[in-house]
């Protein structure tokens, strides 16, 4: 983190100013706007072809999956269907649906690709998704006590949570978490943690309560009831595949996402230090609080590109296949600004995750001090 | 994708599509998945995969022949699938077709007549390009012969009343009473009333109204049809062409209707073309002695507000995404909304099909219909055929 310290001229107004003065800051800002404006400008057929190849071989992995399923005769086909059911919910989850909910595709005038009536196949209503990640995690990201995609109201990932001793059980509940991410997902904006502290009450929260019961059992119906009956007798080998395909695709979906914004570089930020953020500091920010992993093209496209997490959270409506190329300009000007770009093999991403889980399991004191960790809350340099 | 459009389109198909829509599995579908209907979205891809005209969810129409016939004009001859449910003389459809990746619709009037379309499974288009105009220039350009487009059934009133006229003599539309059809064309405003003047010559049988044709366009050369219609006036006894060059003689006035109208109370009118030159006619027609009833507009291409927008810039503030929005001299509340990248709803733009909606909770509003202020108490605003003539609050944008 050495590269921070160039930039520390002097000032006082916001703590962004560490890392940059103003006139830096707004001139590191119109870089980005530019890069942006100059992509979108881009954008057509090429995307729109992209897309609907993406969504053909979907189609094509969820048909000749559940098929598989169906009707395999032993356990090497029962086991290449659930293989590929998997990937068809993870290519529908990530690089479709994720990307289709924030806009990317939207000027497609394609009423199958639009952001608002998008439904996609998981639990969580899109509706409830578009609220808590579009709007709530994007907007606010890794602000602590904002975005509570940190750590989603069950794992301490900082020291502003003070520790209690059932945080030395954390590394159970990320599993539980994982196994179930979709149901974690879907009640996210149960908002359970200030339910539980009596913030808001249950009452306030049965609109969303229909919205999500109503999609989940329509899920659950599909997955676990409509299609096993139509094995009839074979009904149990088929509940069996789909669960483990709705299980691939939740490991799969957890793993990718705490790699984007809880590994040790991963920077944290108090709400005081983002009030009157300009658009400079709110790329700044975006880009600090996100880390990428670098692989082949079939894992950006498995991961709905949120390899490139730190572009995604830059410029989220984007058509994401572009985040690649815009990579390259990103780093650039993280090079001539002096902010860090966090990336490393996805091995190294998800095991800098684990440590970050593991480490706040620990009280403070036991905790064993990392010179590179800039988690910790307030964003000096270090 | 086979190209043989000449083999029937398998009778299959109409009936998967009947299938499609009743069995069962679709209600399950439409019930038990996602509000967008995933089952229906899956069975629809393999169909498509198969052949893309088989698409159940949208009209693919293919594209059999594309024609020019005139400099900056394109007659496309398509095919619909079998479960269009075909039109009457001087409707339009919704046309639909993808550039750059986005897709864009626009409404056309068909120009051959239904008699054509049952004998050759064909409809045609005929679009005149416009400068800087988006699609007409594509259609032009880029379109070509096999291509897909997507079409939406035959919509709107402008037409006369062929089934009364065959079948039902005691109806009491005003249309019946005509013993003369007078058509009223200014440049591609032809189209529509090709498709009519057509199909009254096939229903000959059936009704012998005059018919009486007066086109204008700016020259022989800008006039589309003119060919074909002038050897159909030929042909036929009761079928008059006046064709009006306008860069030679000027518009066409009021004052000339004259010599057409011979028994105002019997004569009904179709009018399509620029809106001035319908506005004009149809004060003629009215000062000749025709009533509101025998008169028929079709108001294509919204008209440019009377009222010019006052002094300055105007701004418009859409409160859904907290943008304000300059004016930028004669645009519809639609296309400054596009403008701003707010990707509205659209469908016909040109006021008819009310796909695009918004609420205007302050400000003045001119409907290019009427050219006149929109009252504050009218709820929903059209912003095809909107505009600003004040500073502006938009809310809840369709």
């Amino acid at each position: 983190m050495n590269s921070i310290l160039k930039n520390t001229e002097l000032a006082t107004t916001t703590s962004f100013n560490h890392w940059m003065t103003d006139k830096q800051l707004e001139a590191f800002g119109k870089e980005l706007t530019a890069l942006r404006e100059e992509t979108l400008k881009e954008v057509g057929q090429e995307d729109a072809d992209y897309i609907r190849s993406i969504i053909r071989k979907q189609r094509v992995c969820e048909i000749s999956g559940r098929a598989l399923i169906h009707f395999s005769m032993n356990p090497i086909t029962w086991l290449a269907g659930v293989g590929l059911l998997s990937v068809s919910k993870i290519m529908e989850n990530m690089e479709i649906g994720h990307n289709v909910m924030h806009g990317q595709y939207d000027w497609m005038n394609d009423p199958k690709l639009n952001s608002q009536t998008y439904e996609w196949d998981t639990v969580c209503d899109s509706e409830s998704w578009r609220k808590t990640h579009n709007y709530e995690h994007h907007t606010y990201t890794n602000i602590l006590g904002k975005d509570r995609d940190y750590g989603y109201a069950v794992l301490r990932l900082s020291d502003d949570t003070p520790w209690k001793p059932r945080h030395l059980f954390q590394f159970i509940n990320y599993g539980l978490l994982s196994v179930f991410f979709q149901w974690g997902v879907g009640l996210h904006e149960l908002e359970s943690e200030r339910i539980r502290r009596g913030e808001i009450k249950i009452k306030d929260k049965v609109p969303f309560l229909k919205r999500i019961g109503k999609k989940a059992s329509r899920q659950v119906l599909k997955d676990y009831i409509i299609f096993p009956a139509l094995a009839g007798p074979f009904a149990l080998k088929v509940l069996a595949g789909n669960a483990m395909a709705n299980l691939g695709r939740n490991l799969w979906a957890s793993t990718i996402i705490f790699c984007g914004h809880f590994t040790q570089d991963a920077h944290t930020f108090t709400q005081e230090e983002c009030e009157n953020e300009s658009q400079g500091a709110w790329y700044l920010r975006q880009m600090l609080g996100s880390s990428n992993f670098t692989g082949g093209r079939w894992l950006h496209i498995m991961s709905g590109h949120l390899s490139y997490q730190i572009e995604h959270h830059l410029f989220p409506d984007i058509p994401a296949h572009r985040y690649p190329k815009m990579s390259l300009k990103v780093k650039e000007i993280c090079d001539k600004y002096g902010v860090p770009y966090n990336t490393n093999s996805f091995g190294k991403q998800y095991l800098s995750v684990l440590k970050r889980v593991l480490q706040y399991s620990l009280p403070d004191k036991k905790r064993p001090l990392d010179k590179n960790d800039n988690s910790a809350g307030p964003l000096l340099p270090s | 994708m086979s190209t043989n459009f000449k083999s029937n389109e398998s009778r299959l198909m109409p009936m998967i599509g009947m299938a499609w829509t009743y069995t069962w599995l679709y209600k399950l579908g439409e019930y038990f998945w996602q509000h967008s209907g995933q089952l229906q979205d899956y069975v629809n891809f393999v169909l498509c995969e198969a052949d893309p005209r088989w698409d159940q969810q949208r009209m693919a129409a293919q594209i059999i022949k594309k024609e020019h016939p005139t400099a900056d004009s394109t007659t496309l001859w398509l095919k619909p699938p079998a479960k269009w449910q075909g039109f009457k003389p001087g409707q339009y459809v919704k046309f639909e077709c993808d550039i750059n990746g986005s897709r864009v619709q626009r409404c056309y009037s068909l120009s051959n007549s239904p008699a054509d379309f049952k004998q050759t499974g064909l409809i045609s288009i005929t679009v005149k390009a416009i400068p800087s105009g988006k699609v007409s220039n594509h259609v032009k350009d880029h379109l070509a012969e096999s291509e897909l487009v997507y079409l939406s059934h035959a919509q709107g009133e402008f037409s006369y009343q062929v089934a009364s006229a065959q079948k039902d003599s005691t109806s009491e539309q005003p249309n019946d009473l005509a013993s003369h059809y007078l058509f009223l064309a200014g440049g591609s405003g032809i189209t529509p009333i090709k498709s009519m003047i057509e199909q009254l010559i096939e229903d000959r049988t059936f009704n012998h109204p005059k018919i009486t044709l007066v086109y204008t366009a700016q020259t022989e050369a800008d006039a589309i049809y003119l060919e074909r219609l002038t050897s159909l006036a030929k042909s036929q006894a009761d079928f008059d062409l006046h064709f009006h060059a306008s860069q030679e003689h000027g518009f066409l006035t009021a004052k000339q209707l004259s010599q057409w109208i011979e028994a105002p109370e019997t004569t009904s009118a179709f009018i399509c073309g620029p809106s001035e030159f319908m506005d004009s006619m149809s004060n003629g027609l009215k000062k000749h002695g025709l009533s509101n009833e025998q008169i028929q507009i079709e108001r294509f291409g919204a008209a440019k507000p009377a009222i010019k927008s006052t002094k300055g810039k105007l701004t418009t503030y859409f409160e859904p995404t907290d943008q304000t929005l300059i004016n930028k001299g004669e645009q519809s509340l639609l296309e400054m909304a596009e403008e701003a990248g707010l990707n509205p709803k659209y469908g016909c733009r040109a006021g008819i099909c009310h796909e695009c909606k918004c609420k205007r909770p302050a400000g003045e509003l001119i409907d290019a219909q009427t050219g006149e202020a929109i009252p504050h108490d009218q709820a929903h605003i059209q912003p095809c055929v909107t505009y600003a003539a004040s500073d502006l609050v938009i809310n809840e944008w369709n």
